[in-house]
């Protein structure tokens, strides 16, 4: 299943061990000359953070899939395990910095109790259905 | 508590309060700098040791948790603890062992699955 479904379709291809290092070789330059560019931006914790981490042992990223037996017929859930990889490290940062920038999307909620908060105070007519 | 469980802890547990005396005494316990998200450790610097008579006590607690543990295990590994029978114990043991078969985590959490390693690849 994890062959035909996923690993040898036209979504993936297929490369070497080698070819593979020296691509996220050629990610890791390209990054960290990314970093080196725009480091006068990152406050203190991110340059710890991204030199921290760019000092840990990495991995490559690992595919698997979880089977979903309670299919029929039985089929897998692919996961691609990103985690201690390159990608990561930046994807993580990423992260982060964009919960900035959630509070300013309109339908942004931060939890249940502000969205009954938010209700309370608006006035709806007797009979008035909310959707 | 499995022995390898309580020896990775001991050092964690004796390593704390040094980090903590080393934040208090360079006014860094109150600084707000730490972000947990983007936070990681740094695997090469280690706190200069607490005053010697707290090392002294955690060096004492932690010889004393040892041999604690040390004695209950003694006691234990005598007695057939494990929750499986032999037989169970011996066909859980081959099945994982025979390469035919794969034993993968199931989707939704439903607990391990045994596939054909031919129908899993």
């Amino acid at each position: 299943m994890v062959l035909k479904e996923h690993l040898l379709t036209t979504d993936y291809l297929q490369i070497s061990l080698q070819e593979a290092k020296h691509r996220m070789e050629n990610i890791r330059q390209a990054l960290k000359s990314l970093l080196k560019i725009h480091q006068a931006i990152l406050t203190k914790q991110e340059k710890l953070y991204f030199e921290r981490s760019l000092q840990a042992p990495l991995r490559l990223p690992v595919f698997y899939g979880l089977p979903k037996v309670h299919k029929t017929p039985i089929i897998l859930r692919p996961i691609m395990s990103s985690c201690s990889s390159l990608l990561s490290i930046f994807s993580n940062w990423l992260d982060y910095k964009m919960k900035d920038l959630l509070p300013l999307v309109k339908s942004y909620l931060k939890n249940s109790t502000t969205v009954i908060n938010d209700l309370k105070h608006i006035n709806l007519p007797n009979g008035a259905l909310l959707f | 508590m499995p022995y390898t469980i309580l020896h990775n802890a001991a050092p964690t547990i004796m390593a704390s309060s040094p980090i903590k005396y080393h934040l208090k005494d360079n006014n860094l316990a109150n600084e707000g700098k730490y972000i947990k998200q983007i936070y990681v450790k740094n695997n090469f610097w280690s706190p200069l040791p607490a005053l010697t008579p707290i090392e002294d006590k955690l060096t004492s607690f932690e010889k004393a948790l040892k041999a604690a543990h040390l004695t209950q295990s003694f006691r234990t590994t005598k007695l057939n603890l494990n929750n499986l029978t032999f037989p169970q114990q011996k066909t859980l043991k081959l099945l994982k062992d025979n390469s035919n078969l794969i034993i993968k985590l199931m989707d939704k959490n439903l607990g391990p699955a045994i596939l054909e390693t031919t129908t899993y690849v």
